[in-house]
């Protein structure tokens, strides 16, 4: 999407124009990343779900939610993460999905989360249905249960056409060696983990790994569930984000992880409008270079 | 279960306290104009189970099951299952609870002795569920129409009928105690995960529960001998 389809697709902009983010450059495209395993390219901030979307069917929270999705949309995003294990989350996505219809550029991505093989084909179906898509995009084993039974039937799967992506998630930094040894040993498409400015751990070995291995990546609780934005948020932005076109702390936390090379995609979570457009107005302007990484690193850590 | 031990109580929170706190609000919208009518249910259990005859205990313990098997169908597995996987398992575990102080074993055997318990300590216990409880929420900033009320919301129920156990006395009171308790401590450990101290007055008044139920215990073991 072009800059200019991104002014049309959202109006005003709301708080973007005003900010300055989207005065700096013309016919600027939304900030892209590739799936090494084909080339194709997608939105860099994409969307979690897990606690945001779970609010059952409560009307009103089903309503606002789906105002959320088409601001999504809108601003250019592409990549929604989801898991049977957020409760009432695909269920929810899929209401938004089918009051927004047609939603070009969804790029949908949930888990399989069973601790029995034979289970997981039911389990995905179900989801299937819940989110109203023909077929996802990726189907990533959750927290590594039971994954290599399910890898099994995702490779199948994607042989079939019934999948186009396979991955495998964790989070908190929990079984990265095992991780590790699945990327080495298994074609897998994605890989997901926990990847913000102050949890970097993935560096050392995971981000390298998914960079040589050509595996696609997802950086999984960018904010700390919220924690490092909301803490961030009472001190200020250092007026040096102007260089990569930041004004607001999301912006910041989010260019940092998608400032990685081997990062592919970052799914901040958020039940609110103005936060959605604060995340995806990181998709424009220039990143942080190393140096740059650097410095983002030793002010936030000294907050 | 190995897979549940490698998550955090925080990483186990699936849901935002907005979105727990509106399931009080949906659950109250479904079930008005009923809400006058609980504090009466309430008091007339406490009469009857605490001051009545034997048919009348019975009938005051018969309430009390219907207020855990309503709050278990309504708010348990109508409206917090739909955020909460392990919701359903609440639910019965209230309706457990329901059957057990209904049914002639546990319900009939406490029913049949006279309570033998000082009524204050009891008491407070039932008040504060009834009357201070169902504040706390709002003095916090939640919304009236969200209120916690006896048998509407898991927690004062489960705090009153701890009163009215601890009033009657007793080793059958002391056994159907055991779900309200659990409940207390699933409640804390929700409001623990997310990080809302006030959340922590029930299972401080189920700890409560337990030591005044273990020094009455003892007195009356005294007094006997």
């Amino acid at each position: 999407m072009k800059r200019r389809d991104f002014l049309l697709a959202t109006g005003s902009s709301i708080g973007l124009l005003a900010s300055g983010i989207l005065s700096a450059s013309s016919d600027t495209d939304l900030l892209k990343k590739q799936i090494p395993s084909t080339g194709e390219r997608i939105p860099a901030i994409g969307m979690g779900s897990s606690i945001t979307f779970n609010v059952g069917n409560d009307p009103r929270a089903l309503q606002q939610r789906t105002e959320v999705l088409h601001t999504f949309f809108g601003m250019g995003g592409g990549m929604i993460d989801s898991s049977p294990m957020y409760g009432s989350s695909e269920a929810v996505i899929g209401h938004g999905l089918r009051e927004l219809k047609p939603t070009p550029g969804l790029f949908s991505a949930t888990k399989v989360w069973t601790s029995s093989g034979e289970d997981g084909p039911g389990e995905m179906e179900d989801s299937r249905r819940l989110w109203g898509v023909e077929r996802f995009d990726l189907m990533q084993v959750h927290n590594l249960l039971a994954w290599e039974e399910h890898l099994e039937t995702l490779f199948a799967m994607k042989e079939q056409g019934r999948v186009r992506y396979v991955g495998i998630t964790t989070s908190h930094g929990r079984r990265h060696r095992d991780i590790e040894q699945v990327m080495r040993t298994r074609p897998i498409d994605f890989v997901q983990a926990s990847y913000n400015i102050l949890d970097r751990e993935v560096e050392q070995r995971l981000l390298p790994l998914a960079a040589e291995r050509g595996i696609a990546f997802i950086a999984n609780r960018p904010y700390q569930r919220g924690r490092l934005i909301d803490h961030a948020k009472r001190h200020p932005l250092p007026d040096w984000a102007g260089e990569f076109d930041c004004n607001d702390w999301a912006c910041f936390l989010l260019k940092f992880i998608a400032s990685h090379p081997a990062v592919t995609c970052a799914i901040p979570a958020t039940s609110r409008v103005d936060h959605m457009q604060e995340n995806m107005g990181a998709l424009l302007g220039r990143l942080p270079d190393a140096r740059m990484r650097k410095r983002m690193i030793a002010y936030v850590e000294e907050l | 279960m190995e897979v549940w031990l490698s998550y955090s109580l925080t990483d186990l929170l699936l849901f935002s306290p907005d979105t727990y706190f509106r399931l009080y609000e949906l659950n109250n919208m479904a079930l008005w104009p009923l809400q006058p009518f609980l504090p009466v249910v309430a008091f007339a259990v406490l009469g009857l189970s605490r001051y009545g005859s034997g048919m009348s205990r019975r009938v005051g313990l018969l309430l009390l099951a219907l207020s855990w098997a309503a709050v278990g169908w309504w708010f348990l597995y109508q409206h917090y299952a739909q955020i909460n996987t392990a919701a359903p398992w609440y639910a019965a575990a209230f309706a457990i609870e329901a059957l057990l102080i209904a049914g002639p074993g546990f319900g009939g055997t406490l029913a049949a002795v006279r309570p033998a318990y000082p009524v204050l300590p009891g008491l407070m216990l039932f008040l504060y569920a009834l009357v201070v409880h169902p504040l706390i929420g709002p003095l916090f900033g939640r919304p009236w129409s969200g209120i916690e009320l006896f048998g509407a919301a898991p927690d004062p129920t489960a705090m009153a009928t701890l009163g009215i156990l601890l009033m009657m006395g007793g080793k059958m009171a002391r056994l159907l105690s055991l779900i309200p308790l659990a409940w207390c401590l699933v409640s804390g450990l929700t409001f623990l995960a997310m990080e809302i101290t006030y959340g922590l007055s029930t299972p401080a008044v189920a700890v409560i529960a337990v030591i005044a139920n273990a020094l009455l215990s003892r007195r009356a073991r005294t007094t006997r001998a």
